[in-house]
């Protein structure tokens, strides 16, 4: 359960403000927006990256994957992911059999098992967005924050990491949050719409009534 | 052990032997006394320099996610000039000449080090951190511009065979101190290789996968100052190992996993100094070995660069 009460956020300047919220385990939620509009401060604030200037967050084990992450040329995808597992490793970078395990649980349910050898640099930009969700799986997160993972990608792999992202929040019970500009492909997978505007935050139910409400409301 | 890394290793160790049969204008085996006095210090200078230069090189290029950085670009080599300059106008014609030169130049290089660390605790871009070192090492190089201005004829000698750069006369407690200055870069380097793999991704990226990223900067900083201040102190500022070396280290392991490349690192630092000095000694009056590297690293630079676009 993800628990958030009069939330103020910014960074010198406050750019939202009494922000509340609670999301039920196995959640997909969109976050939307116009620019500038504080979804990736509300995302760097749930993250801890950024200091919240006033109210409660209550979110458990945190994990995000910020938008934009590059394709480093000479890494397997295995060793991107591997990456995310710095806290369980030893000093000259070697995992704990426990990290590897979750190394591989991430990659098996991602479906990227088969591209573990691949370089990142060579995969398709849905292929690396599944990597990088892969990332967040490893740290066992109660909270996935993805910061626009559609951006940059073509309809059929938009389509893709989307249903990949649901299928995840719904299969293992943990909580998404994900920011995105392509409102109407995210707004089929997700289960509820906030929309942060002008300063304040617009929370939609179930219904698709209510989840068009939020966004007609943002236009 | 794979072919990837025992070619390479076959090569620097060749090229250590050629090294030593290299001297004065010919190749062959010297006098004895030749051999343990001028050639073995001049040869392990070479290959110690070498690799010091190019793991500073892997760790900046790293942590600043730039593919052009090294010591030199940061100002660190500046600093070690101004330090070098500094110390040829005040020490020339006394017992303390070379000595003073070198140590002017390690006072230096940690001097621009210290002020470089400063700062990266205080700016978080790195573009900013980057830009602050290229001015340091403008206004450093202006510094000792001005100095050999207002310096003696003698003063000035001094300091041009301290910046061509040179890895013949040095002895052994040079060489400990370049080997343990080596020894200790590594030891932070490797603490540091999961630390600089995840900030490839991004400060955010890696501060989410918790890594304490400027921790990470500052070790890498540390290292890299250190291995570059005991270097050029002792060798002059020897361009280009820095940036090279490192790329062509990932190219021979083809990976960027700093786990994997960074004992091929020293390796090649230490094949690219070598060759110079081969190259260098191999005329009746040695060439200057910054030169040599220059000739030898900017086709590699450009071929780096047309590889990027």
């Amino acid at each position: 359960m993800i628990a958030v009460e009069n939330l103020r956020l910014g960074y010198r300047d406050v750019v939202a403000e009494g922000l509340s919220f609670v999301i039920a385990p196995g959640e997909c939620v969109l976050l939307c927006g116009p620019n500038g509009s504080g979804k990736s401060t509300l995302m760097r604030t749930l993250a801890g990256l950024v200091k919240p200037l006033g109210g409660r967050i209550s979110c458990g084990r945190v994990a995000m994957v910020p938008t934009g992450i590059p394709k480093v040329k000479g890494f397997t995808v295995g060793e991107f992911v591997r990456t995310s597992c710095y806290k369980s490793s030893n000093w000259h970078g070697l995992l704990s059999p426990e990290a590897v395990s979750r190394l591989d649980r991430a990659l098996k349910l991602l479906d990227l098992d088969g591209l573990r050898d691949r370089d990142i640099a060579s995969l398709s930009d849905g292929q690396f967005q599944r990597a990088c969700i892969a990332t967040a799986l490893t740290r066992e997160a109660d909270l996935i924050l993805l910061d626009e993972p559609t951006a940059f990608l073509d309809v059929p792999s938009r389509r893709m990491v989307l249903q990949v992202m649901r299928g995840l929040a719904h299969g293992t019970g943990k909580v998404l949050l994900f920011s995105s500009h392509d409102i109407h492909d995210a707004m089929e997978v997700a289960d509820r719409v906030f929309g942060l505007f002008e300063g304040k935050l617009l929370v939609s139910d179930y219904s698709l009534e209510s989840k068009e409400e939020v966004i007609s409301a943002m236009m | 052990m794979s072919r990837r890394i025992v070619i390479p290793l076959l090569v620097v160790a060749g090229l250590a032997v050629l090294d030593l049969l290299v001297g004065t204008g010919g190749f062959g085996i010297a006098p004895e006394a030749v051999m343990w006095k001028l050639r073995v210090p001049r040869m392990l200078s070479a290959a110690l320099a070498g690799s010091a230069l190019a793991l500073s090189g892997l760790q900046m290029q790293s942590i600043f996610r730039n593919p052009l950085a090294d010591p030199h670009i940061m100002g660190v080599s500046s600093g070690a000039g101004l330090g070098a300059a500094l110390f040829t106008v005040l020490c020339a014609g006394t017992a303390w000449s070379f000595a003073g030169v070198a140590l002017g130049a390690f006072m230096g290089a940690a001097g621009a080090s210290l002020l470089i660390i400063g700062v990266s605790g205080k700016i978080r871009s790195v573009t900013v951190l980057l830009l602050f070192g290229v001015m340091l090492g403008y206004v450093l190089s202006a510094l000792s511009s001005l100095l050999q201005y207002i310096a003696d004829e003698e003063s000035l000698k001094l300091f041009y065979s301290w910046m061509a750069g040179n890895f013949s006369g040095n002895g052994m407690s040079e060489i400990l101190v370049m080997g343990g200055a080596l020894m200790v870069g590594i030891v932070l380097a490797m603490r540091n290789v999961g630390g600089m793999d995840a900030v490839l991704f991004g400060d955010d990226y890696a501060l989410m996968t918790g890594v304490r990223v400027r921790r990470v900067r500052l070790l890498a900083m540390a290292g890299s100052c250190l291995m570059t201040g005991a270097a050029v102190a002792f060798c002059g500022p020897v361009g280009f190992v820095g940036i090279v070396a490192p790329h062509a280290a990932r190219w021979v392991m083809g990976s960027s996993v700093h786990r994997k490349v960074l004992w091929m690192t020293l390796f090649c630092g230490a094949g690219m100094t070598l060759a110079a000095d081969i190259v260098s000694q191999a005329w009746v009056m040695p060439l200057p070995v910054g030169s040599m590297m220059a000739i030898i690293g900017i086709p590699l630079i450009f071929i780096i660069l047309w590889k990027k676009v």
